[in-house]
């Protein structure tokens, strides 16, 4: 039904073609040397007559350029005032001489306050988060898919919108003040946080899945549950999964980063030591954190490999 | 002129792509070179402006030793040589105009380059190129709005803009409808006898290179089997390249009536 | 004797695992006359292995104490519901809308956009380097993916207090801050794409004669240029999300206005500065958006 009303016919395109090529808009456009001619009589004739398109990149250009240039008297970016290289030398020691004790937790640190055991945390906070919120989008995204749910969709479209451009760290603060400090907000932060990614990609996914499969169910009378089991979930399931394993890389940042507010996790550590300028703390700290979101993209990266 | 003496090429692996080609190209040759897809024709080509390099024996375009070419001294010899792709190789976004103009560019600086500053002459002279192939309406055309045989002659001006002496052309018909073919290489004909430019190409109709070509070399097994006059062309010497007769429904037919 | 037999029955233990005998046809007493092996799913492995790590990794997370949901209304009340306000009027309102909170937002723009176009001016010439199709040789291009990949790997709020440690607090550490960061996503997108283009035009502009450079401009740069500008625009809503964090480490931006306004517990101001960030980021996403599938 829907395909009849827009099918036109090859006329009336043609017709609606030769109207747009007259128009003023376009003939203007050809005198000023901005659009090409039909046709040329020999060489001379298409030199003279030659459109200089370069001017509209010209123009953008220019803007850009001048914005840019109105912005940067605005910020000043250049400032050497502030240039310390006294605090750059006792940076580049402490990077060079970190604490090994703080790093492992021997000695005079308990293994619970470790860069290892705060590693772990924040990888087990990114994890937990990730599969939680790959759980709970689901619904989320099947119904913020056009296909799925046709208009409804934007309600949820909406919603994860509104989720996802909220700053995490904001809502890490929140969060903080009502669960406390510690991992726990972490985690529902992430979660909530990741529902609104991963529900979003999981809607686009849905959108672009091929109709054929579900016709042919449909024909031999499947019914409505047996559709999206047999037809919608094997063509997005490893489309999901590879989402999944790319949110997971990104949320092991995310995790560290809640812990700047308090949320748990490596990030406060980091925080206090660059406040108090104790570079042979901060420098185990930043080893580890390296190292994780290293191994996270290795290990995502293989198993997304696998996947496709 | 060019001048293959005693030219081998051997891949890393062993696999001998050219073996002992000798062959003398004179100026104003039409030249097809026929023969398997794999035997060396495109390699062959390719040496010509140093694509593919030779590991033995000597070869002289118009009077440059190649294997003494590289850098800028390789750069100055190619502006005088034109080629000429099966896929056309244009750039699909930019207007027929830029795309011809692209063939001046080792003329100049790369800050002319990136600015597109060409003089009033190469302008006036892609703008000619583009009207003696008649495609002159076309010129400020998308080039990836254009007919196959059109992007073809688009081609065809860019290697004629670079006011070449000579043009290398790997299979230019290949991808080409019939008529259009004829059409196209009706212009080769045309750019060789007007303005005594060498042409060399590859074919894989044998009989359009016999129909067209003042010059037929025979290529298997990256080794030439023959050399010489169209005429000379029998259907054992087919035989012996291709590794046997052409069947009649394998040739192009119907050369003679085309408009 | 007892140890081949032992191996055996542990190979024929793993088969079990992993295969299962399906039986295709049987004759008439029901005894199957033809079977195949087919593999066992391993879904349900996986799944198992996914259990485990997220029990393991409970044991790392504390329990919360006390739980004060009341909290969420003051504050989500406070932010978009006029009842408690800080700012005792509507007057006071829309005079801090507009003249603190808007400004600010308007200077965060200004700063990333001088950061990512800093970032993009040198991620320019790095990213034709680093792709294979433009330069051919293995030990001039993997370096510099790897180096650069490297510096990707370090958070952006690191990269900040890095920043500010070098810069000093304020919009200049930002501003650097974000033109690393935008190196690197810049550089990573780039010469991924650049490595899947046509290269054909590429090689018929070296057969007449042009550098590898001039080539990229005239027959490459014309076919780069739609997804380089759909990119910047990208990754400038990426670093505008990204300058809330700056701020809050110091280095600028919004972020330090809404982490003065979350600790003295005024959240309509906190509300104040999220509504226009919202509707911004909003806007650029649905022109990166538009943009994207208009190029592609």
């Amino acid at each position: 039904m829907k395909k009849e009303k827009n099918r036109v016919s090859e006329t009336d395109r043609l017709e609606r073609e030769e109207k747009h090529k007259n128009s003023k808009l376009n003939k203007l456009l050809t005198k000023l040397h901005l659009r090409g001619y039909d046709t040329y009589l020999n060489a001379e004739d298409a030199y003279k007559k030659r459109p200089m398109l370069w001017i509209y990149d010209l123009v953008i250009a220019l803007i850009f350029v001048g914005v840019v240039l109105y912005f940067a008297l605005d910020i000043n970016f250049m400032s050497t005032v502030t240039y310390n290289g006294t605090r750059l030398g006792e940076l580049w020691k402490g990077f060079i001489n970190p604490n090994w004790d703080y790093f492992f937790g021997i000695n005079t640190f308990r293994f619970s306050e470790s860069v290892i055991y705060k590693i772990i945390e924040t990888f087990a906070i990114a994890f937990i988060g990730t599969t939680l919120s790959s759980l709970f989008s689901i619904p989320f995204g099947f119904f913020a898919s056009r296909k799925i749910v046709g208009k409804y969709s934007i309600i949820s479209e909406f919603i994860l919108i509104v989720i996802r451009t909220f700053p995490e760290i904001l809502f890490g603060l929140i969060l903080v003040k009502v669960v406390g400090f510690g991992s726990f907000a972490g985690i529902t932060v992430l979660s909530i946080h990741s529902i609104g990614m991963i529900g979003k990609m999981y809607s686009e996914q849905l959108d672009v899945i091929n109709d054929q499969p579900l016709e042919a169910l449909d024909a031999c009378g499947a019914s409505r549950l047996s559709r999206i089991k047999l037809g919608v979930i094997p063509q997005v399931a490893p489309n999901f999964l590879s989402v999944i394993l790319y949110r997971f890389d990104l949320n092991v940042r995310t995790a560290s980063l809640l812990g700047l507010v308090g949320a748990g996790g490596i990030g406060y550590d980091i925080w206090v030591n660059s406040q108090f300028n104790t570079w042979s703390m901060l420098a185990p700290l930043l080893y580890g954190v390296v190292v994780l979101i290293i191994l996270v993209d290795i290990v995502s990266g293989l198993l997304r490999k696998k996947l496709i | 002129m060019i001048k293959f003496d005693s030219v081998d090429k051997v891949y890393s692996n062993g696999y001998k792509a050219l073996k002992n080609i000798n062959l003398t190209i004179n100026d104003g040759d039409f030249v097809c070179i026929i023969g398997l897809s794999g035997a060396g024709k495109s390699t062959l080509l390719r040496t010509i402006n140093k694509m593919h390099d030779i590991t033995s024996g000597s070869l002289v375009v118009n009077g440059d030793d190649l294997s003494k070419a590289s850098g800028k001294k390789l750069r100055l010899i190619r502006r005088n040589i034109g080629m000429i792709f099966q896929s056309f190789n244009l750039v699909n976004r930019s207007s027929v105009y830029k795309n011809v103009l692209a063939g001046r560019v080792g003329y100049h600086s790369t800050f002319e380059t990136i600015f597109g500053l060409y003089t009033k002459r190469e302008k006036m002279l892609a703008l000619q190129s583009l009207d003696k192939l008649g495609i002159l309406d076309k010129a400020f055309v998308r080039a990836d709005q254009l007919s196959g045989g059109q992007q073809q002659r688009v081609a065809l001006a860019r290697a004629l803009t670079q006011e070449p002496k000579l043009i290398l052309a790997d299979e230019p018909v290949a991808s080409l409808d019939p008529v259009t073919t004829l059409s196209v290489m009706d212009d080769f004909k045309r750019i060789n006898k007007d303005y005594k430019i060498t042409i060399v190409a590859n074919m894989h109709h044998v009989d359009l290179a016999l129909k067209y070509a003042t010059r037929i070399v025979g290529i298997k097994n990256g080794e030439i089997v023959f050399d010489g006059m169209p005429e000379e062309v029998t259907d054992d010497i087919t035989t012996k390249i291709y590794g046997r007769a052409l069947k009649h429904s394998e040739k192009l037919g119907d050369l003679e009536k085309h408009d | 004797m007892t140890n081949s037999t032992f191996k055996e029955n542990n190979a024929l233990f793993w088969h079990k695992i992993f295969y299962r005998t399906v039986v295709v046809s049987v004759d008439e007493n029901n005894n199957p006359t033809k079977t195949i092996e087919k593999k066992r799913s391993k879904a349900l492995l996986w799944f198992l292995l996914v259990a485990v790590i997220f029990a393991l990794s409970c044991c790392f997370i504390n329990q919360p104490k006390t739980i004060r949901l009341d909290q969420i209304q003051v504050i989500f009340g406070q932010m978009f519901s006029p009842s408690i306000w800080s700012l005792k009027t509507y007057d006071q309102y829309w005079a801090y809308l507009f003249n603190t909170a808007i400004p600010a937002i308007w200077d965060t723009i200004e700063m990333v956009l001088i950061g990512t176009t800093l970032g993009t001016i040198f991620a320019f010439p790095l990213m034709l380097i680093a792709s294979s199709n433009i330069v051919v040789h293995e030990y001039i291009y993997q370096p510099i993916r790897f180096f650069v990949d490297f510096i990707r790997t370090i958070p952006t709020y690191v990269l900040a207090i890095l920043c500010t440690v070098f810069f000093g607090l304020g919009e200049t550490a930002g501003t650097w801050a974000i033109a690393i960061f935008t190196l690197g996503i810049m550089f990573k997108l780039m010469y991924e794409y650049i490595d899947t283009c046509d290269m054909n035009p590429f090689e018929a502009s070296i057969s007449t004669g042009a550098s590898r450079l001039k080539a990229f401009c005239v027959a490459l740069y014309p076919q780069v240029k739609p997804m380089f500008f759909s990119n910047f625009l990208y990754t400038f809503e990426i670093n505008i999300r990204a300058s809330v964090i700056l701020g809050f480490v110091g280095a600028g931006g919004i972020g330090q206005m809404l982490s003065n306004a979350m600790n003295a517990q005024q959240y309509d101001k906190v509300g104040a500065i999220l509504i226009p960030l919202f509707v911004l980021v909003v806007c650029l996403q649905l022109l990166s958006g538009y943009l994207r599938r208009k190029s592609l």
